[in-house]
């Protein structure tokens, strides 16, 4: 590429000029401070029983107690390299205690984990040739990478592995269409009358998928796509038949996802019947992503803003918690221990009631955990690093 | 946050803000997703500024950042979004204006959303190739057949206007 062509090009998009804006710096440094101060957000919610929830953010200290033993930053230290600097454990104090298993990628193929069940045996994937191409699914099972054969409907689009389950199934799409896969084979997952799009979001351990279908038009249904009915699927039952989304299914069938799309956060229990889950005052909106036996988590809206939230509810008894200061939850195990985090900085990991820091192999690292096992100890994600030489980003942390 | 550390905040913010602003609008072509963009990616370097600030390239990692907001899809979701596409897709060439800033606007929006992301983050932000590769996980291989092929579309725009 010519320079002149890079200078006409950096010259150009400089002079876009978006309409005005409704940034205010001053606003978003108020909310910066107040999620910095709070060390317990006290709301009253009434859950559809009338129990009074009782909701508390725990993590004002964690978050004040890091910040305020770290240096402040310097403008030296702005300067571009491209060696990793130091294991974070050792900087940061509020690491969780854990090793890095950083998974090797299939020969030729750069992996990008999508998906991990929560036993930490199978983690899924797209694969990058490279070139600009994309390869086949990469399937890891005990640590060793496999390429999957996918039929060549597939092989000519761009896919998405979208969940795997604890035996191995995964349920992919594409722009088009969506499939199983099982026992080495892939088998389009039909169509729900009235629409034209296929979305499925998560997979239990027999192989049922849930998720969404949707059109161009506006209207969207949750769906389940029951393993031992191959060709069908069926509605998820909605209050006034409202739209919704499903994003997740435990071992039991309890499934997980959202009225609207995150207009409020959803379970349907096993038997098919709904109900939304509570969300106290100060939020709106929410979506569970992972339930496991009593134990719900995904987030909840800050009314007002389109900030989201880390949440936790409790099935049983229709308690929430909200954690004001971290990022949604994304997956949770029978006992309450849950992750979370939106890559930009450490993933965390809850568990015997604190929040500690998921960091990457690399310091810097974009941590996103996808699943944590029944003992809290095995958790599988991915960890970006901006250095090309920190390794695989695909990790089991080991904790 | 300490208050030197909150000086340097938002002395670094008021300074990038326009860049950033710019960068979101481009990537995602409305004003009003562009602001929710900005101010996410503002926050979140709020409550993540002794890291942000301690990386190698500050301008790098918030740049990974709003490009993350940018592919949220369901918030889960966003690292699904796929940089490539099939050859042979088409795409309907735009009608461009003669105003030169709506022309690269609309030009920019009738791309893949992965060359419209690998052209505003490398020509727009200054990313590297591999700082690029890095925030949009995926190899510098792909990010350099993303821009070839932006580039591709954009070169009749570039060419007119010379």
């Amino acid at each position: 590429m010519e320079d002149h062509e890079y200078e006409s090009l950096s010259a150009l998009l400089r002079t876009v000029d978006p309409p005005p804006t409704s940034v205010s710096v001053d606003a978003i440094l108020d909310a910066g401070r107040r999620g910095a101060r709070r060390r317990r957000v006290m709301a009253t919610a009434a859950a559809a029983s009338g129990i009074a929830i009782v909701l508390f953010g725990a993590v004002g200290a964690v978050a004040l107690t890091r910040q305020g033993t770290q240096a402040p930053p310097s403008t030296a230290s702005h300067k571009v390299s491209t060696t990793p600097t130091a294991i974070p454990s050792v900087t940061d104090p509020n690491a969780a205690n854990c090793t890095i298993q950083q998974l090797p990628s299939p020969p030729g193929a750069m992996g990008d984990m999508m998906a991990a069940d929560p036993t930490g045996r199978f983690q899924a994937g797209q694969t990058d040739l490279g070139d600009g191409n994309q390869g086949k699914p990469v399937l890891w099972t005990d640590g060793v990478p496999t390429l999957l054969t996918v039929p060549k409907a597939i092989m000519d689009t761009t896919y998405s592995i979208n969940a795997v389950s604890s035996n191995g199934d995964l349920a992919l799409s594409t722009a088009s269409s969506a499939y199983r896969y099982h026992d080495g084979k892939f088998t389009k997952l039909s169509r729900l009358a009235g629409f034209s799009n296929n979305a499925p979001s998560g997979i239990a351990p027999n192989g049922d998928i849930v998720g969404w279908v949707d059109s161009d038009g506006s209207a969207f249904a949750a769906v389940v796509w029951p393993a031992d009915q191959p060709g069908s699927v069926r509605k998820l039952a909605t209050p006034h038949g409202r739209s919704a989304e499903a994003m997740a299914i435990d071992a039991d069938g309890a499934i997980g996802g959202s009225l609207g799309d995150g207009g409020a956060p959803f379970v349907w229990s096993a038997n098919g019947q709904g109900h939304e889950l509570a969300v106290p005052s100060g939020y709106q909106g929410g979506m569970v992503f992972s339930l496991s036996g009593d134990w719900a988590v995904g987030w909840v809206g800050v009314k007002g803003s389109t900030q989201v939230v880390g949440a936790r509810w409790n099935l049983a008894t229709g308690n929430v918690n909200v954690y004001a200061d971290q990022d949604e939850a994304l997956a949770v195990n029978a006992h309450g221990d849950f992750v979370g985090g939106l890559g930009d900085s450490t993933g965390y990991l809850f568990r015997d009631g604190t929040f500690k820091d998921l960091p990457g192999p690399a310091y810097g690292s974009e941590v996103t955990p996808r699943s944590i096992s029944a003992d809290g100890k095995t958790i599988a994600g991915t960890a970006y690093s901006a250095s090309s030489n920190a390794g695989s980003p695909n990790v089991i942390w080991h904790c | 946050m300490r208050s030197d550390a909150e000086g340097e905040y938002v002395e670094y913010v008021k300074a990038r803000l326009p860049r950033l602003r710019q960068a979101a609008y481009l990537l995602c072509g409305d004003a009003h997703r562009a602001d929710d963009i900005v101010s996410g990616t503002l926050l979140a370097l709020y409550r993540h500024w002794s890291r942000a600030a301690a990386s190698n390239n500050l301008n790098a990692y918030v740049h990974r950042m709003l490009v993350h907001r940018y592919l949220d899809e369901k918030r889960l979701r966003w690292s699904r979004v796929v940089l490539t596409a099939p050859d042979g897709v088409d795409r309907a060439s735009p009608e461009f204006d003669i105003d030169d800033r709506t022309d690269i606007e609309s030009a920019l929006r009738s791309l893949p959303s992965g060359q419209r992301a690998v052209l505003v983050l490398r020509y727009l932000c200054d990313l590297s190739v591999e700082e690029t590769a890095g925030a949009l996980h995926c190899s510098t291989g792909n990010v350099k057949a993303q821009t070839s092929r932006g580039l591709a579309a954009l070169r009749p725009l570039l060419a007119r206007i010379g």
